[in-house]
């Protein structure tokens, strides 16, 4: 097993999340990363490990299949459906006992990369994340040459042209919108995704409702049709199963759109 | 002359709306007050605006047409513009049962005739 031996501190600089329900488990594998030189955050659940993705950048997700309140199959799945291609595309480890060949490839299917036996020991663990790693940055090295930047990064997900027009161009009008929209938009977008994960569709009807208005006015046009789909959904109680995937989307362009608009400021 | 302004107050729970509306009026008038209650609208009404753009949801318990009924029970002349994506409320029921409005359909483009109603109000 020569090729499985890892020299220490491999992991350096990598930021990896951890989805995982078992306190025990959380700790053992939090122990061997970080003494292998990563940062690591932990996700207690699937919606967890989905509103972390959301907020940060990681380089490998270790996925527990079998946890409470959302399980690793679904997040996985609403992780490769995110915006952001980077974060979309994100080496995804399913930890499992259940390795069957079914079983493998269901996971597979849901989009993850690969699958890691529990119980595994540190040089399996860090075997089966570098792997990935190398792919990843492979992967990245041809997006670059193809494209010198990602393709994302250069078109904005925002069209002010409404703004500029009633404002005729007023270049401090602008900007006070922009700075409206990002001090007060993140909390209903906060509220909207507690509002779902607690199945409160009233509520989510609500804040999609409030959202709307302002998505439209920033001609955020990527989710125009989502928000109203989610806003109608959860009014009529129809399809509430796909709301949660669309929320998601929502959440991961309008963070985007944020991190975009600061540059106009 | 100062009071040539009218006195207008918006009352709408996005506050990126509230500055599109006041953009738009703001060759009609700058005396614009914002709540994004219909309690605040209410408790400010010996301010004595002339005109009052309302949404339909708003934070705190009353709804646009709950705010409208108190201000009617307050001055039946403030000219009150309901301003919401709902064109389902505007019916004469609801004038009868909540006191008389005039109606504008939030979507693309209406901020051009929120002013127009505006203007006409404020030459009333």
């Amino acid at each position: 097993m020569q090729e499985y031996r890892t020299d220490n501190k491999r992991l350096d600089d990598k930021k990896i999340l951890v989805a995982e329900d078992t306190e025990m488990n959380q700790h053992l594998t939090k122990h061997i990363l970080e003494s292998s030189g990563a940062a690591v955050i932990i996700a207690n659940n699937g919606q967890e490990a989905l509103q972390l993705v959301n907020e940060n950048f990681f380089d490998c997700i270790l996925m527990d299949v079998q946890m409470p309140e959302m399980d690793g199959i679904q997040a996985t799945q609403y992780i490769r459906q995110l915006a952001d291609p980077v974060k979309a595309s994100v080496p995804i480890i399913a930890l499992t006992a259940n390795v069957l060949t079914e079983d493998i490839t269901k996971y597979k299917a849901a989009g993850m990369n690969d699958c890691l036996a529990k119980p595994f020991d540190e040089s399996g663990l860090l075997f089966i994340i570098l792997k990935h790693q190398v792919n990843n940055v492979g992967q990245k090295k041809q997006a670059q040459q193809k494209n010198e930047q990602p393709a994302y990064a250069d078109e904005p997900l925002y069209d002010l042209s409404m703004i500029q027009s009633m404002s005729g161009n007023d270049a401090g009008f602008i900007k006070k919108m922009i700075r409206l929209f990002i001090d007060t938009v993140p909390q209903n977008v906060k509220e909207l995704v507690t509002a779902t994960h607690a199945n409160n569709w009233e509520q989510v009807s609500k804040m999609a409702h409030k959202l709307k208005s302002t998505v439209d006015s920033m001609g955020i046009k990527s989710i125009r049709d989502d928000i109203r789909l989610v806003e109608s959904n959860a009014k009529h109680n129809q399809n509430i199963q796909e709301i949660p995937a669309i929320v998601s989307k929502i959440e991961s362009i309008i963070y985007h759109c944020i991190e975009q608009l600061k540059k106009e400021l | 002359m100062e009071n040539q302004q009218p006195r207008i107050f918006i009352v709408e729970d996005n506050l990126l709306y509230q500055q599109l509306i006041a953009k738009e009026l703001e060759t009609i008038s700058d005396d614009i007050h914002f709540y994004t209650r219909g309690e605040n609208c209410i408790e400010n009404l010996d301010k004595n605006p002339s005109i009052i753009i309302l949404d339909y949801n708003l934070e705190g318990e009353m709804n646009g047409l709950d705010t409208l009924q108190e201000i009617r029970k307050f001055d039946l002349s403030i000219y009150v513009i309901l301003f919401s994506n709902q064109k389902d409320l505007n019916t004469s029921e609801n004038k009868r049962q909540y006191g008389s409005f005039n109606f504008v359909e939030k979507k693309d483009q209406s901020f051009r005739l929120l002013k127009q109603m505006v203007n006409a109000g404020s030459q009333m």
